[in-house]
């Protein structure tokens, strides 16, 4: 049995849909996609859902067209500033005479986790397991082990209610249902990351148009992820106030020219706005250009390390930072992201499988959703188990 | 204490003046508020503005003491008992509401009032909009220079001038916003904080020196007061300010080139549409009318000028060959454009490239009607508000001003000017780090 799903991105610069058939043999088949630049997104919120929704339907449209199908189940991805994450526990003691832990002691400590109540106007958007602990000992699977009390929890993003609500309107309105609805930063991490990165702990950036999604793993199981509100269009716009262009302009260099840091010898290189020396061209220092860029940068990594302060260091995140995301192209951004998080970074790597089309890194965040169907769609097939609790975390599906 | 001259004093030139008339009965007084208000008008003083008297304004004894001014104003006492505000802008408006009466004393009378505040801190911040109301109760039109405070002084200084700033936007004809930030920008690679004061010194002398010498000195197109302040029948916009200098045969280039480059734009290609713009030009005795339209013409391409342009072109003998055009323009934020009839547009300048010559009227009778630029920026901006209800007549409404957008640094936020801001650690990242972090740029 194999089920087409769609992966979709509805970025701040672009909407992404992505068809694959799942195969529960972890099999993925690319069936087709469609790109459409996004209007009405500022910073990862919709100032105008009208046109948003025309873009995804165009977006859906192209890939549905090529691929010839009609696709029901979809696979969202999140973001926003009105993003919020925290960590949450429950507790429950062992009831068992003999002290072994039962199914119905997880479920019981579990259950407190789930069972907090949302503050008005916020709802869930994504409960992610983290593992349990049996008298203060990290136990993946406490399943008939001996203990006194068992500690459950799991790292809980909620977000504004009116925003979430809007998000997933546009699925509605193509009909589709939401199968599950991912934090971007965790769909671009299973796109990027193998499974003994994050056990061994990793950060990964994906710095976007409009947001700066991020997720921290710590033995193989997320602790942190976060929403910036600050992506690859604060660069440009930057670049045109300080170089006094258009916005069109700067993009354009920020392309051809951006780099992260500022290097020596830009001090006395110059560059051409157009190139062709006609009406309008313009002499640019590059130095200017680099400065702009990497303050820019260099600020964002440095919101990003106050954020995760001491989870931040070479020990816990032994496998590097991981940056993907459109801005990810930026030169050098890797080498500003190491100088200013002090951990090695590095540009993530898309999966070898992958159509070559769909390597850059400003598709992690859709083909991640769709690694992250694939392992729950597996994970249907099972019988339920509380096992590892991340791959649990996938497996639970987010309806609305 | 009302001592100020009344001044039309028939300085250089020597040409008879075109159109005095109720000009010579023009009153303008420059006055100073607070620490940084005073030390702007201390240092104007040395260049000399003949046609206005100059007043300070503060709740610090001592330093008003330093001062050398016409007229010397404390407020507050009886809250700060001659000592400074501290920094609290609820301070200075108690000092401001306890003094009110010397206030308006010091504002009865004027007909044009410069008003430069340093905004942030407690005199300046909490004070300045109630001396600007006072003034305005008492008839006068009053323009504001304010400097705003540096990103780095962190977020309640930030606040308090952003609330003052809008406060006085609904008062004041025209509020100028000096970002500090910006300010850094011009100055050189290693310049210190000061050089970027003595920078905005420079901008408000040029831009005081510019409207004076509009209303005072003789010219080839000359402008009245009444006119003047005609031109901004509307509170609650922001200003367009922007100067640019030449000098010898490329003089005419060179201005136009740096007005329309000047980082006071904010860097932007196309600031949002100007309702009115007011266009001065001082020039030596080599001005001639084809000049005066070459300038209008790229000004208006560029800022639009839609509802009016006030131009006036002043001829001054210690200009020599040098030009200098000051432009400053008022906008209601988009809104205004329900007030504003396309119809009016379309007839004056057809979406292509013909540029209408402005004819610059004769003396007296300077105004030239919206010579209206950039096409496209009136399509988008006509675009973005449809839907929205129009007002038939253009004069009748004026309330609107108040639910415009005060988004205070917006011309920093360009391209996220509306969306709502976010703080991080207690600053507004969608402006440049750069400019928060006064990292130099030389473009």
């Amino acid at each position: 049995m194999s089920k087409i799903v769609a992966g979709i991105d509805v970025g701040t610069t672009k909407t992404m849909v992505v068809l694959a058939e799942v195969h529960p043999g972890q099999r993925l088949n690319l069936l087709s996609w469609g790109e459409v630049p996004t209007e009405g997104v500022r910073k990862g919120e919709i100032v105008n859902l009208e046109k948003v929704r025309e873009c995804f339907c165009e977006a859906m449209q192209k890939a549905e067209k090529k691929a010839q199908t009609h696709v029901k189940n979809a696979c969202f991805a999140m973001s926003g500033y009105h993003l919020k994450g925290q960590q949450m526990q429950g507790t429950a003691t062992v009831s068992d005479a003999g002290n072994q832990v039962s199914l119905s002691d997880i479920e019981r400590a579990v259950s407190e986790v789930s069972n907090r109540q949302l503050k008005e106007g916020r709802i869930l958007v994504q409960q992610i397991p983290q593992p349990y602990f049996l008298d203060k000992k990290m136990r993946p699977n406490p399943l008939g082990l001996t203990g006194l009390e068992l500690e459950a929890s799991a790292w809980v993003i909620d977000g504004d209610e009116r925003a979430v609500r809007e998000w997933v309107s546009l699925a509605q309105a193509y009909s589709l249902s939401v199968r599950q609805m991912t934090v971007a930063s965790l769909a671009s991490a299973w796109a990027v990351t193998e499974e003994t990165a994050r056990q061994h702990g990793t950060l990964v950036i994906d710095i976007g148009g409009g947001t700066t999604d991020f997720v921290l793993f710590h033995k193989g199981y997320v602790v942190c992820t976060g929403v910036l509100p600050i992506g690859g269009e604060h660069i440009t716009n930057d670049l045109a106030l300080g170089l006094r262009m258009s916005v069109a302009n700067a993009e354009k260099i920020k392309l051809e020219f951006g780099k992260a840091l500022e290097m020596e010898g830009d001090a006395n290189q110059t560059i051409w706005l157009h190139g062709d020396k006609g009406i309008g061209d313009r002499k640019l220092r590059m130095q200017a250009i680099s400065r702009i860029v990497q303050a820019r940068v260099d600020e964002l990594f440095g919101i990003i390390r106050r954020r995760l302060d001491r989870f931040l260091n070479k020990h816990d995140v032994a496998a590097g930072v991981v940056l993907t995301g459109g801005t990810a192209r930026l030169r050098l951004i890797e080498h500003a992201a190491t100088r200013a998080l002090g951990v090695e970074a590095r540009i993530g790597e898309m999966p070898a499988w992958l159509n070559d089309q769909l390597k850059a890194p400003q598709y992690a965040t859709v083909v991640g959703l769709l690694q992250e169907a694939l392992s729950g769609w597996k994970g249907q097939e099972r019988a339920p188990q509380k096992k590892t609790g991340f791959a649990q975390g996938l497996r639970e599906l987010f309806r609305l | 204490m009302e001592e100020s001259l009344s001044s039309s004093s028939e300085t250089s030139g020597g040409r008879e003046p075109a159109a005095v008339g109720s000009t010579s009965a023009v009153r303008v007084k420059i006055i100073g508020l607070g620490g940084a208000g005073t030390h702007m008008v201390e240092r104007l003083q040395k260049n000399h503005f003949q046609e206005a008297s100059l007043a300070v304004v503060d709740t610090d004894a001592s330093a008003l003491q330093k001062v050398a001014a016409e007229e010397k104003v404390l407020i507050g006492r009886s809250v700060t008992r001659g000592l400074s505000a501290g920094a609290d802008a609820a301070v200075g408006a108690t000092a401001a509401k306890s003094d009110m009466a010397a206030l308006e004393g010091l504002v009865a009378g004027q007909n044009l009032i410069f008003l430069l505040v340093g905004l942030g801190g407690g005199t300046g911040s909490g004070a300045a909009p109630a001396l600007a109301a006072a003034a305005v109760a008492k008839g006068a039109m009053v323009v504001a220079f304010v400097t705003m405070p540096f990103s780095m002084e962190g977020g309640r200084r930030t606040e308090q001038a952003n609330t003052a700033l809008t406060e006085l936007r609904l008062s004041c004809e025209v509020v100028i916003p000096l970002y500090n930030d910006i300010l850094m920008q011009l100055t050189d690679e290693n310049a210190t904080v000061l050089e970027a004061f003595a920078k905005a010194d420079a901008w408000v002398r040029r831009g005081i020196h510019s409207l004076c010498a509009m209303l005072f000195k003789p010219g080839l197109i000359n402008v009245d007061f009444s006119v003047l302040r005609g031109a901004f029948p509307k509170r609650g916009g922001r200003a367009l300010f922007t100067l640019g200098t030449g000098e010898g045969k490329e003089a005419t280039f060179q201005a136009i080139n740096e007005l329309l480059n000047s980082p006071l734009l904010g860097g932007r290609n196309s600031p949002a549409p100007v309702g009115t713009l007011v266009i001065n030009i001082l020039s030596g005795p080599g001005l001639t009318l084809p000049k005066v339209n070459e300038i209008v013409n790229k000004v208006t391409e560029r800022f639009g000028g839609r509802e009016n342009t006030v131009l006036g072109a002043v001829i001054d003998a210690d200009c020599g060959e040098r030009l200098e055009v000051c432009v400053i323009g008022s906008s209601g934020g988009f809104r205004q454009l329900r007030e504003g009839k396309p119809a009016a547009l379309a007839e004056s300048g057809t979406g292509e490239m013909p540029k209408p010559v402005p004819h610059p009227s004769p003396a007296g009778m300077p105004r030239a009607q919206g010579k209206t630029g950039r096409p496209m920026t009136i399509g988008e901006a006509v675009k973005r508000h449809i839907g929205k209800q129009e007002a038939p007549d253009p004069a009748a409404k004026k309330v609107d001003q108040v639910e415009m957008d005060f988004d205070e640094q917006e011309m920093q936020r360009s391209f996220f000017e509306k969306t709502r801001r976010t703080m991080i650690d207690g600053q507004d990242v969608d402006i440049p780090t750069y400019l928060r972090r006064g990292i130099k740029i030389i473009p």
